[in-house]
Order: structure tokens, then sequence, then C-alpha cells
């Protein structure tokens, strides 16, 4: 009766203890890190410069150069107005809520202590749909505010009901099913808010849908503008958190005695996660699991905690996701576009359903 | 049974059997009380009391056209919605059994959004037309709703054991997917559909007597498959190497399980659309009183189902947005509609799932 479970269990070991060394302080690890950071950084830009060349006409790298640094007036040049409008905005977009939501992924990871916390899972997505969907259809009834201050109200909010109902922050099931749960709840909110519309006001319904697809087909310069503010107030404070961050792993009492106040830590963290990703979130919808892969990959890809090396490179890797999934969303079924929320699911799910099957084991 | 002498006492009856039978007494009771109220206050208009409800279905002749169209009507919404509870609650029971996860449920495991999924892509971009058969969308709806079970089940299942982790990431990723899909499909059609995003809900309100055929038809098929093949799927607990050796295809009946859950789903799903929280509560709100052997969960949740979503859908019919509005005086900024029913069961489903969640380790 012991003797299958015994060797099973001994077959699985090696490869847990691969996974499983702390944090590697030998100076070759920040070869790796260059190399890793690097490599993902070369990928981006190609992906970029993919991304930019294709499409209806295609451009040479020579055009969408001049395109994106020339700043006098077009001239006309279908091809120039085409990159600089359209395609480079989009891009840019793409690659910063990708970096947004990678560092948060690994902020929220780190702060609860949960492999699995991830701005969608947590509810985020669901909670500022609710607030666009109450915007679009009854704006008297939402403070006047620009709707990423909205998204970001509605979408920690959702976020803080998932882990009060949770209960157990750093429980990965009690995480994710709190937050299943939630989402379905707030989802059926927003409908009701929708079908509630009037017929008079029945246009702006679409505005919701449109929100729920996550796409970046309407991205244009005034949504960079919208959410740039918010990326350089971010970017910054999270890079500069890493040391809160890597204090805090070491466990609150330890953390405490090095002079940290851990529970206002974790909400300071938690806040700035929120600030990096709801912006998104209300201009390009709900991007799912990229901010729950990216910080996985990045840790085994450096084999380090280190909050310093992890927070650039998943952000790296995070962009590199989404401009991939927004690259092949429109260019694969060219010119019928698939939403890149569709193809971030498609193509990132499968993954973070194998990264699950990893931790569930290494927990045993 | 008694192993000893005649002086030992008789082994005492399993109280669970006589509390079973008192809960589908009482559940079966409040059902038929339900299904005479539905009747009686109908949506507010024309109030038919019990006693003519009655004598009107003996004697049609007897009553007027209006009460008479009126109790047909009303008789088949609340018909469908027992279907629709029914079904549901015992999809719920198989897959909480098969999965040994006391949450698993048609909406956790993907079978309610591949329904969906199905049932919307087939009426938007499929060969729909006005006319289908009516068994056209159970049959589209299954194939989705069996597609996504049984991916979920496969993903759990992945490594030999089973994940509760994965059973519900699949689930929060399918669930993504159907949004966007949903989503997608509600914004290529030229004028927003009232009726599909109703539908994505969940509503109960367009019941005829040939939709209800369908829908018990579909439960009287799967749900005894489902109930017989459990105890050979859930054979897990021997090993799989010994249940094939005694002659048992495990994955046969899991599949056959999976099946069921599937058609019982999908046959409520594609009538009603995708309303949530019945296979996930029915069960749980009986199982303390059943225990866990199906014989006896199944007819108790089954009527829990019932009774769930008739009193869900009287709501829905009773409680209008509109009214209310015109009571605050800004009824023109509200749709006249009624929320779909699926709007009420999510709104008592969700504080009893985080009463579930407390109890859970």
């Amino acid at each position: 009766m012991t003797a299958p479970g015994t060797t099973s269990h001994r077959d699985e070991s090696p490869a847990v203890r691969l996974e499983d060394d702390g944090p590697d302080l030998e100076p070759s690890s920040w070869t790796r890190t260059a190399v890793v950071t690097g490599g993902a950084a070369l990928l981006l830009l190609a992906l970029a410069a993919y991304n930019l060349t294709q499409g209806e006409p295609d451009a040479s790298l020579s055009e969408v150069w001049r395109s994106v640094w020339s700043t006098g007036p077009t001239d006309g040049v279908i091809i120039e107005i085409l990159v600089r409008e359209v395609r480079f905005p989009r891009v840019l977009i793409a690659v910063m809520a990708g970096l947004s939501l990678g560092m948060a992924g690994v902020t929220l990871q780190d702060s609860l202590r949960n492999p699995l916390a991830d701005p969608y899972l947590l509810g985020v997505a669901q909670g500022a749909g609710f607030i666009v969907a109450l915007n679009a259809v009854y704006p008297e009834l939402t403070p006047p505010l620009p709707l990423t201050i909205l998204c970001l109200l509605g979408g920690s909010l959702a976020a803080a009901l998932v882990l009060v109902v949770s209960r157990q922050a750093q429980n990965p099931v009690r995480v994710v099913l709190s937050g299943a749960m939630v989402s379905l709840l707030l989802g059926v909110l927003s409908t009701v808010v929708v079908l509630l519309a009037p017929q008079a006001r029945a246009s702006a319904l679409f505005s919701y849908f449109r929100f729920v697809i996550g796409s970046l087909a309407a991205i244009n310069w005034d949504s960079v503008g919208t959410v740039l503010p918010w990326f350089l107030v971010g970017v910054p404070l999270t890079l500069a958190s890493a040391r809160i961050l890597n204090l805090l792993q070491l466990g609150d009492e330890a953390a405490a005695g090095l002079g940290l106040n851990p529970s206002r830590a974790r909400l300071w963290l938690i806040s700035i996660s929120m600030v990096l990703v709801t912006p998104f979130v209300a201009v390009i919808g709900p991007i799912g699991f990229v901010a729950l892969f990216a910080p996985h990959m990045s840790r085994s890809l450096l084999a380090t905690n280190d909050a310093r090396r992890l927070l650039p490179v998943s952000g790296i890797i995070g962009a590199t996701l989404l401009l991939g999934a927004d690259t092949a969303g429109r260019l694969l079924f060219f010119p019928v576009e698939t939403p890149a929320g569709l193809f971030t699911w498609i193509i990132v799910g499968p993954f973070a359903l194998v990264l699950v099957g990893r931790l569930g084991k290494r927990a045993t | 049974m008694s192993t000893g002498g005649e002086s030992s006492p008789p082994l005492p009856a399993d109280p669970r059997v006589r509390q079973t039978r008192l809960l589908v007494v009482v559940l079966a009771v409040s059902c038929v009380v339900m299904a005479l109220v539905s009747v009686w206050w109908g949506t507010g208009q024309l109030k038919i009391s019990p006693i003519k409800a009655i004598d009107t279905l003996l004697d049609p002749e007897g009553a007027s056209r209006l009460a008479e169209v009126s109790v047909d009507n009303r008789l088949s919404r609340v018909t469908m919605a027992f279907g629709v509870g029914i079904a549901l609650a015992v999809a719920g029971a198989l897959l909480q059994t098969l999965y040994r996860n006391p949450l698993a449920s048609p909406e956790i495991t993907g079978v309610t959004q591949g329904s969906v999924v199905a049932v919307v892509c087939y009426l938007v971009w499929g060969p729909a037309g006005a006319g289908d058969a009516v068994w056209v969308l159970p049959v589209v709806g299954s194939v989705g709703g069996l597609a996504a079970g049984l991916l979920t089940w496969a993903v759990t299942r992945l490594g030999g054991k089973l994940d509760p982790l994965r059973l519900i990431l699949t689930g929060v990723l399918l669930a993504g997917v159907l949004g966007s899909i949903v989503a997608l499909a509600i914004i290529s059609a030229e004028a927003l559909d009232q009726d599909i995003v109703q539908w994505t809900v969940g509503s109960v309100g367009t019941a005829t007597w040939e939709r209800v055929g369908i829908l018990f038809v579909g439960v009287a098929i799967a749900t005894p498959i489902g109930v017989a093949a459990i105890p050979y799927a859930n054979s897990l607990g021997l090993g799989d190497d010994i249940s094939q050796g005694v002659g048992l295809n495990v994955n046969a009946a899991r599949s056959l399980v999976l099946v069921a859950a599937a058609v019982l789903t999908a046959s409520a799903v594609s009538l009603v659309g995708g309303i949530g929280f019945v296979g996930l509560i029915a069960p749980h709100l009986v199982r303390r009183y059943t225990g866990a052997d199906l014989r006896r969960l199944v007819p108790a949740a089954a009527l829990a189902g019932a009774f769930l979503v008739s009193a869900a859908d009287f709501a829905s019919r009773n409680l209008r947005p509109n009214d209310i509005a015109t009571h605050f005086g800004v009824s023109e900024e509200v749709n006249p509609i009624t929320l779909p029913t699926g709007v009420y069961m999510a709104v008592v489903g969700a504080p009893f799932f985080i009463h579930l969640l407390r109890r859970l380790p």
C-alpha cells in the first residue's frame, strides 16, 4: 500500500529540488540577469519592428524609422500616417500595458505571498468593467472623474472585496475561487446596468461590450496620453519598492525587525500595483493571465526571487507577451482582427495551467 | 445483516433515510406552493386565485379565454423553471461527486460556459434560422458543454491527481474566453440584441410547452445514466489498475458522467441561458440531511434546484425595476423590462458561496 506512494514521491523530488533554489547571490547570476534581460528586450524590439512593418500596406524598416521619428507634417504619405497614427501608438500601449502587468504581477505575488495573485484573478477587470458599464449608461451616477480614476476605484474595491472574502490572502485556491465568484457577480451586475439602459442610451452599451472583449484595436494617441501619467508614476514607484518586496520575503517578523511595518507595506504595494494596472484596464479592457505568467517565467529564467531583478525582467516579458498576442491577433486572420484579450487567454492560458500543475506538485 | 445472535440489538436504520424522505416531502410541497403562487400572482396584471387556476385547468371550457391563456402561460413558465432547476442541480451533484470537490459545478467546470459559447456562436454566425427544430439548440449546447467539460476534466486530471486549483483556473480561463467571444458576437450584431444579453445571464422568459418537453426529455435521459455511472467512475479509490482488473472501465464511466452532466446543463442553458449558482448551491442545501449517497442526494437536490429557480423567476417577474424607478420619479431613465432570472440567482448565490467558502479548510 505504501510502496507505490513512496516511489512516485521519489520520482518527483529531483524536479522539485531544482525549482526550490533560494535567492542566488553568486556574481554569475548577474550575468544571467543581463543575458535574460538583453534577450527579452531584443525579442521585444524585433516583435515591435515586425508589428510596425506588417499590415496593409506593408512598410519597410526605414519607412517605419522615418515615420516614427519625423516630427514634421506627413505630406499625406499613407504609410507615414498609418505607422505614426495607428500602429505606433498601439505598439506603445501594448508595451506599456505589458510592462505594467508584468511588474504588478511580481508585486502582488510577493506582497501577498500567493503565487496566483494576479490582477485579473483578483477581480480587477470586472470591478473596472462595472464602472465602465455604469459610466456608459448612467454617467450622472458616477463621480465626475476621468475614467482611469473611476476604474482605479472600481478595480481596487473589487480586489479588496476578493481578498476580504477569501479570508486567507496567501491561499491560492481560496483567492482564485473568491475572485471567480466576485467576478461572476460583478459581471451579472454589469449586465443588469446594461439591460436597464433606456432605448435613448442604447448606443452607450457598445462601449461596455467593446471593453469586455479586451482589444487594442481602438487605440490612438489620446489613449496613450490618458495612461502615460499613470505609467510614469507607477513604474518608478514599483521599482523603488523592490527593497520592500525583498524584505517582506524574509517573513513578517524579520521584516518588522528591520523596521518595516508589514501590513502597511503590503497595503502600499497592492495600491501601487493597482495604480499600475487599472488605467490600462480602463483603456484596453481585461487582459488575463499576463500578470500571472510573466513573473513565474522570469523567476525560472533568472532562478532568483530578488525583486530588483525580477521586476524589470517580468515587465519586459509581460510586454513581449502582450505585444505578441496583439500582433498575432492583428495579423493572423488579416483582415479580420482577433482581439488581443482572446489571444492572451488562448496563448497564455495553457502555460498558466501547466504552471499551476507545477505549483501543486511543489506544495505536496 | 446482523452477525451476532438473537441477543444483539438490530442495527439502527440510517437516520438520513428518514431525513431525506422528510426533506423531499417538504421540498415537493414548497414547489407545489411556488407553482400555485406563480400562477396566482403572475405578472401582477391579472390575479388568478389558486382555486380558480385549478378550476381553469380542470375545466378549460368554463373559464374565460384570458384566464385560460394566462394560466397556461404561467404554468408553462413555472414548469420550465422547475426543469431548469432540476437539470442544473443534478448536473451539480454529479460533477461535485465526480470531482470529489464540493465547489465543482457546471459554471466552475466550464460546462455552462461551453454551452453558452456554442449556442451564441450558432445564433450569431451559424446557420441558425427561424425554422430550426426545438432540439437543435440543446444539441449544439450539449456539444459545446461536453467539449468544455472534457477539457476541464483532462486538465484537472493531468498528473493523475485531481488538482482543485487547476479545476478552478480552467473554469476562469473558459469564462474569460466566453466573455470575450460573447461580447464579440454581441458587437458584431448590427443592433444590440437585448435577448442575447438577457440570455447570457439566464432568463426563463420564453417558455413554451414544446421547449419544456425538450428540457424534460434531456433530464429524463441524462439523469439515470449519470447516477448509474457514478459508482463506477468513483472507483478511483481502488486505483485504476485494480478497477480495470476487476472489469470496470473507469474512464468510460467517467465519460458517461461528463456526458450526462453536459446534456443536463446544455438542455437548461440552451433554453434559458447561462444561469449560474443553481448547480453549486442546490446540492449543498440538502447534503447535510441526505449524505453523499447520490440515490438520496439527487432527488432532494433536484427539488431544491426546482424551488430555487422558480423562486428566482417569481422575483424576476414581480420585482420590476421600472416600478422602483417610477417610485423615485426617474422612470424615463430605465428600460421597462424585467431583469433576467439569473440576476436573482446570482444575488442569492454569491453570499451563499461566501458562506461555503468559510467552511472550506
